[in-house]
């Protein structure tokens, strides 16, 4: 990918943000002499690769913590105590850093926190943390302890300059103009910018004028339910949000699929949910690789033959029905706990039978005031 | 007094309680003689478990009872931190009144998670000094053997249709409500034993007319049991796989129902469709399986659809 061919090596191949980039370094190299003992960098596009220009450039390795693991006390414990005690092989150093430190789970990553909050100050290596957002209250502790570094968006012309010069170097005939409206439309984001450049080299103008992600999912769609390209079909599925693969898929399954064929690739699908579970479950990440494979690859073998035609894939109304009939019934479901409270029973056991206090409810209006519902529960009865 | 009957004609001694008359009698026992081991009601919804211990509490503690008795409902609170946290609380003050202990109710205890049930074992031996417990459940293999251990056992059987009948004709007597042999009947058949669902469904009819018969009686009964999870079958078995699942959600946004009410409701249809026997094992099979990956998977929907897909090819 274009991508990861311009990703920069050093911290002079990066566009713009030249202030935050020259306290970075410093902070790095002058890790010793600083007081505080850690930074958070925020706002802008390019943080994470900025970090990881710098320690290419200077021979340090980076220990990354980011969100797909778990990140309570002990796991944040185990990381950073095992690479402070041990030094780098071939590396000159160390840098520890923490991709979203604003969005530890209060849940599953309890303790986490406070653990770096304890960690920060005895620390051989620097900290890097990253947040989107540094004020966040659940940070107040670490942000004191660090030093704020932020991150400008980059501007259109910085953008525009840079395509430029991808487009002459690889050779690609696109326009000036065309260039321009990546640029203003990728706001700020080159990786975004650089992608979309990626995808007009492949010569497909029409996928440009209003590149959003339908497009996407239809093109991956296609691949699925109607090709058996399995390279091409790893791909896509990792640069594919999974949740949306999962609802588009199944919505237009059975327009491309029928008999076998549908059960088997249905099969595929539920225990790609199962893994789904699984992984829910233990925060056990790696089983990602069996949901995509499920999904992707193993709904596309599914079929007989290859498949052609225009099929109008149509997009799934699920979530929003769910969402509605869930409005509607948390009000049962506030009922049936107002009832299961009078009445020693679990609130299981009410909504068990529900139907018969609603038909009370509905024409013995003396209930609805011992079990004093407001109005919109008295609204819902009588509906 | 409430105007829910469950509770309006719930009995307060155990004088009023209809049917287990067994363990109604061992349980008054204990209580004369104000000791009490752990107990641990076993037996089908709405056959007097609660019931009896509400009684046990009352007839212990007087009036005071309800700082004696705390009742907690596992399948609402089935977690570790809720027998870590309150059972233990509880447990830990000392009784106010005369009685030398205090009451936990643990209410559908089969729901509580292994853990749970570990930590609540450890709970009913450091706190036996001062606390009772009574447990119940639906299934008593589903609670660990410690605690079956500390625990005397008791069985509870649906109630029969004397008893079930005589606690009708009382309530139509006060609520002034005509029924006649054959209501009496389908209000017990309606039940299956279970006096909760006799009484919902007798108030339910009674909100509606005076006059409890037959017909109304069904009529409330088949508002409670959706019948479109048949069509659903019906049309996927027709190799209308899109508009079985259509009908499908259609259903259960209509109904509130989970996905595994529906997978018990398309279980126990399956017998009743037009399709040969053999068949209908393996669709059975397929429902097994399907249900299990439901338990362990997120999306119950998609489940589901992998086993109408199955009933396409029938």
């Amino acid at each position: 990918m274009l991508v990861n061919r311009y990703k920069p090596r050093k911290l002079s191949e990066i566009i713009g943000n030249k202030i935050a980039l020259g306290k970075l370094k410093d902070f790095v190299s002058n890790f010793n002499n600083k007081k505080k003992k850690a930074i958070i960098l925020y706002g802008g596009h390019g943080k994470t690769s900025s970090v990881y220009a710098l320690a290419n450039e200077i021979n340090y390795e980076v220990v990354e913590i980011n969100a797909s693991d778990v990140r309570n006390k002990d796991n944040i414990h185990d990381v950073i105590n095992s690479s402070m005690k041990q030094k780098s092989l071939f590396k000159e150093g160390k840098i520890i850093l923490i991709e979203e430190v604003d969005q530890f789970s209060g849940l599953k990553d309890r303790g986490g926190i406070t653990l770096l909050n304890s960690v920060i100050e005895e620390s051989y290596f620097p900290i890097i943390m990253v947040a989107d957002n540094p004020w966040d209250k659940k940070i107040s502790n670490l942000r004191s302890k660090s030093e704020l570094i932020e991150f400008k968006e980059l501007t259109f012309y910085e953008i525009f300059m840079f395509l430029k010069k991808v487009r002459d170097k690889e050779n690609f005939t696109v326009d000036d103009s065309v260039i321009r409206e990546i640029a203003i439309k990728n706001e700020g984001d080159m990786r975004g910018a650089i992608n979309d450049l990626d995808v007009l080299r492949d010569g497909d103008l029409s996928l440009l004028s209003d590149r959003d992600k339908k497009e996407d999912i239809f093109h991956v769609l296609k691949m699925i339910l109607q090709g058996k390209n399995v390279d091409r079909i790893f791909e896509v599925i990792n640069n594919t949000d999974l949740e949306e693969l999962e609802l588009w898929l199944d919505e237009n399954l059975p327009l491309e699929y029928k008999g076998e064929e549908l059960i088997d690739a249905y099969n595929m699908m539920s225990k790609a949910d199962v893994f789904k579970g699984r992984i829910r479950r233990m925060q056990y990440w790696r089983f990602l690789v069996y949901v995509n494979t499920f999904l992707g690859v193993g709904v596309a073998l599914s079929k007989k033959n290859v498949k052609s035609g225009f099929v109008r894939y149509k997009k799934s109304e699920r979530i929003l029905r769910l969402w509605r009939a869930k409005m509607s019934n948390s009000k049962r479901d506030s009922i049936a706990e107002k009832i299961s409270k009078k009445t020693h029973t679990s609130k299981k056991k009410t909504l068990g039978e529900f139907t018969y206090f609603k038909i009370m409810l509905k024409n013995n209006k003396e209930l609805c005031e011992e079990l004093d519902f407001n109005e919109e529960e008295i609204k819902w009865v009588l509906k | 007094m409430s105007k829910i009957w469950v509770e309006k004609y719930r009995p307060q001694k155990f004088e009023e309680i209809k049917g287990q008359d067994k363990i109604v009698d061992r349980i008054k026992g204990f209580v004369e003689k104000k000791n009490l081991p752990h107990l641990l009601f076993a037996g089908p919804a709405g056959v007097g478990k609660t019931t009896l211990s509400l009684v046990i509490a009352k007839e212990l503690f007087g009036n005071d009872w309800k700082n004696c008795f705390l009742e907690l409902n596992a399948s609402d609170e089935r977690g570790i931190d809720v027998i870590r946290n309150k059972v233990k609380d509880f447990a830990r003050t000392k009784a106010m009144s005369n009685a030398p202990f205090k009451i936990i109710y643990l209410d559908e205890c089969d729901s509580l998670t292994r853990d749970a049930q570990q930590a609540l074992r450890r709970t009913m031996e450091t706190y036996s000094d001062g606390t009772r417990f009574i447990l119940s459940c639906n299934y008593s293999s589903k609670i660990i053997d410690p605690i079956q251990s500390r625990c005397n056992v008791f069985r509870f059987k649906p109630l029969e249709r004397e008893a079930i009948e005589e606690i009708i004709k009382f309530i139509c007597e006060k609520e002034k409500l005509k029924i006649n042999k054959k209501s009496l009947d389908a209000v017990y058949e309606v039940s299956g034993g279970d006096c909760r669902k006799a009484k919902n469904v007798l108030q339910s009819c009674a909100s509606v007319s005076d006059e409890i018969t037959e017909e109304l009686i069904y009529e409330v009964i088949s508002a409670a049991k959706p019948k479109e999870v048949i069509d659903v079958l019906r049309l996927a078995v027709n190799k209308d796989f899109i508009k079985a699942r259509d009908k499908l959600l259609e259903v259960m946004l209509k109904h509130g129902l989970s996905g595994l009410d529906v997978i018990k409701q398309i279980q126990k249809e399956i017998w009743n469709l037009e399709i040969a026997d053999e068949k209908k094992v393996r669709l059975i099979e397929k429902c097994g399986e399907v249900e299990f990956r439901m338990v362990e998977g997120s999306n119950e929907f998609l489940q589901l659809e992998s086993l109408l897909a199955g009933f396409v090819l029938i």
